[in-house]
């Protein structure tokens, strides 16, 4: 047996301290103990409102969410190695039984920053993407697949990236725009790749686009959207008013300013830059970006920064599709880790959603605008959980505006928000 | 714990005839307890993910550095779950690291663990402690420079000496 091999076995990941490491003694005790739990472990059966118990092992938090066009909620998570599609119908009480999207397992890389992804065609397609991971350290393929049945079966999965080299192809985004036009983002590490083989250096990857105009049944050649992205943090995407997807996503300025930019995918605008913090730093942040746009048209943009002096969440505005934008606001409670910010805009009414801990829970706190995001209300507790969760999500059906949350101990979660109350 | 859970659990130990050795969990209390046990001495403390770009090169640095000052003492914790145990152990490896006091977060709440460990720290990766002979303690974010970091190891040399 390798090295490697044994090593896995060394460390279990449950939580509980008596179990890590146990000495092969203690098993045996264990299995006097629970012979029949061990045996007759149960699965996870009927799906009673809020008993969704994720503590068992393998099991990711990274959760994507959205309501179709006739207020049907669809969750994609990834279980063990498979992406898996429910559907609910009264606003996440219920959730349908799981459908598998991909008939043979494989890895799949579902975390804070890399999750899947649901969105829906405009002839009742439903479209899922998510990043598959390879045995290569940071190596991925972006995958995609379709149901034309209203999720009752998925077609076989497909990769998208046209460069199939074992290298980072993750971290993807997804949207269709108004004439149905499927919109694939993700970064991608080609151009650092080739750089590197050249012995000449390159900051951060790339991010990529490719475009589906039949349905999903095939998409475009790769198109190279913005040299020197960061590596690891998502990638912010939203349609403007005139079906034009921006996008939003930690840049690497100079040489390594971890700052961000925007883009208008028209093909024709130029890359700006947002925030200018100035985080000069060779460190992954594992915290990428927010944006959305309301049928106003406005642009509202939330980040992180970790430059010294000049640490925390940021929001600011744009009413000219990025081309100025408003003096950045801080909010959250540095200290708290304020982290993870959402952001929602219906118009006047705009919302935002992050996540602190409080030294016992991790808490999502929100604040509202009425004004279309020039004052705010005081940040307000929308929901905690005193055990691990995913980032906080925020949703809207109609004029109906969610917190979606993954938690370990409550199971998924869909909050209600409105203007007094985030 | 649910029956699922159990019975992974009972099935990862049963298959290992290895009580864990090489890589300790971190868990709420660890961080306390290293810096019990590297009382009086100076150390370094590095964060760092198998999924981190920048992680790397400040292994391959902590490994030169070793090799430079075998009695220095290092402690690596990766970010990522004991499910990666062979990942880690192999990057550890790979970076002739093995013989480091390596360990893993064993909490998937990690809020809770950077709670305790630096609340100035939001998850950026690599991050760095610099723990001196005197507890001063300083964090860093991002790739080290090794000059500076050479740097200090000197100046905690010079202090031991001095002392002695």
């Amino acid at each position: 047996m390798n090295r490697a091999w044994t090593a896995i076995k060394r460390v279990c990941r449950d939580p509980n301290t008596l179990l890590v490491a146990a000495p092969p003694r203690r098993v045996a005790a264990l299995l006097v103990l629970f012979p029949v739990l061990a045996i007759a472990a149960p699965d996870s059966g009927a799906q009673a409102p809020g008993a969704e118990h994720l503590a068992h092992a393998k099991l990711s938090l990274a959760t994507g969410v959205a309501f179709d066009k006739n207020g049907r909620l669809w969750r994609v998570s990834t279980e063990e190695q498979y992406v898996l599609v429910r559907y609910s119908d009264d606003q996440g009480r219920h959730f349908s039984s799981p459908v598998r999207v991909n008939a043979a397992p494989e890895r799949i890389a579902a975390d804070g920053e890399n999750r899947p992804t649901i969105a829906f065609g405009t002839s009742g397609e439903i479209y899922v993407s998510w990043t598959q991971s390879l045995e290569q350290a940071y190596a991925g393929h972006i995958r995609f697949s379709l149901s034309r049945d209203g999720g009752r079966t998925f077609s076989a999965p497909i990769t998208v990236n046209d460069n199939r080299d074992p290298i980072s192809h993750r971290f993807q985004a997804m949207t269709v725009d108004p004439r149905g036009i499927l919109h694939l983002v993700w970064l991608d590490r080609r151009d650092q790749s080739v750089a590197k083989a050249r012995g000449e250096t390159y900051a951060g990857i790339a991010v990529y686009q490719a475009v589906s105009r039949d349905g999903g049944t095939s998409f475009s050649i790769n198109e190279k959207i913005a040299d020197h992205s960061c590596e690891c943090c998502r990638i912010a995407l939203a349609l403007d008013t005139d079906g034009t997807p921006v996008i939003f996503w930690r840049h690497v300025f100079d040489t390594n300013v971890r700052d961000h930019a925007l883009a208008r995918l028209d093909g024709a605008s130029a890359l700006v830059r947002v925030s200018h913090d100035n985080w000069a730093v060779d460190a992954c942040p594992h915290h990428g970006p927010a944006l959305s746009i309301g049928h106003d048209g406005v642009y509202h943009l939330a980040w992180f920064s970790g430059a010294p002096g000049r640490s925390g969440l940021f929001y600011a505005r744009s009413s000219d599709r990025g081309r100025h934008f408003s003096a950045p606001l801080k909010f959250g409670i540095s200290e708290a880790q304020a982290a993870h910010p959402q952001v929602l805009s219906l118009g006047q009414d705009v919302w935002l959603a992050w996540k602190e801990f409080d030294g016992l829970n991790a808490v999502v706190r929100g604040m509202h605008s009425a004004d279309g995001g020039q004052s705010w209300s005081a940040p307000a507790v929308a929901a905690l959980t005193a055990g691990a969760s995913d980032h906080p999500l925020l949703i809207a059906n109609g004029a109906e505006v969610f917190l979606s949350w993954q938690t370990v101990r409550e199971g998924y979660r869909l909050i209600a928000l409105d203007g007094n109350r985030p | 714990m649910n029956g699922r859970a159990l019975t992974i659990v009972i099935g990862l130990l049963l298959a290992s005839p290895v009580p864990a050795r090489d890589i300790r969990a971190f868990e709420p209390g660890s961080l306390a307890a290293i810096e019990a046990a590297h009382a009086g001495r100076s150390f370094i403390l590095a964060f760092w993910s198998i999924n981190c770009t920048h992680c790397p090169e400040d292994l391959a640095l902590f490994a030169d550095l070793r090799r430079r000052y075998p009695d220095l003492d290092i402690v690596l914790v990766s970010v990522d779950s004991p499910e990666d145990a062979e990942t880690i152990s192999a990057t550890l490896e790979r970076y002739h690291l093995e013989n480091v006091e390596a360990r893993v977060f064993a909490d998937e709440f990690t809020e809770r663990l950077r709670f305790e460990i630096d609340r100035q720290w939001h998850g950026e990766l690599p991050r760095t402690y610099f723990y001196g002979a005197d507890r001063t303690v300083r964090g860093v974010s991002g790739r080290l420079d090794a000059r500076a970091v050479t740097r200090w190891i000197e100046r905690q040399r010079h202090r031991m000496a001095k002392e002695k």
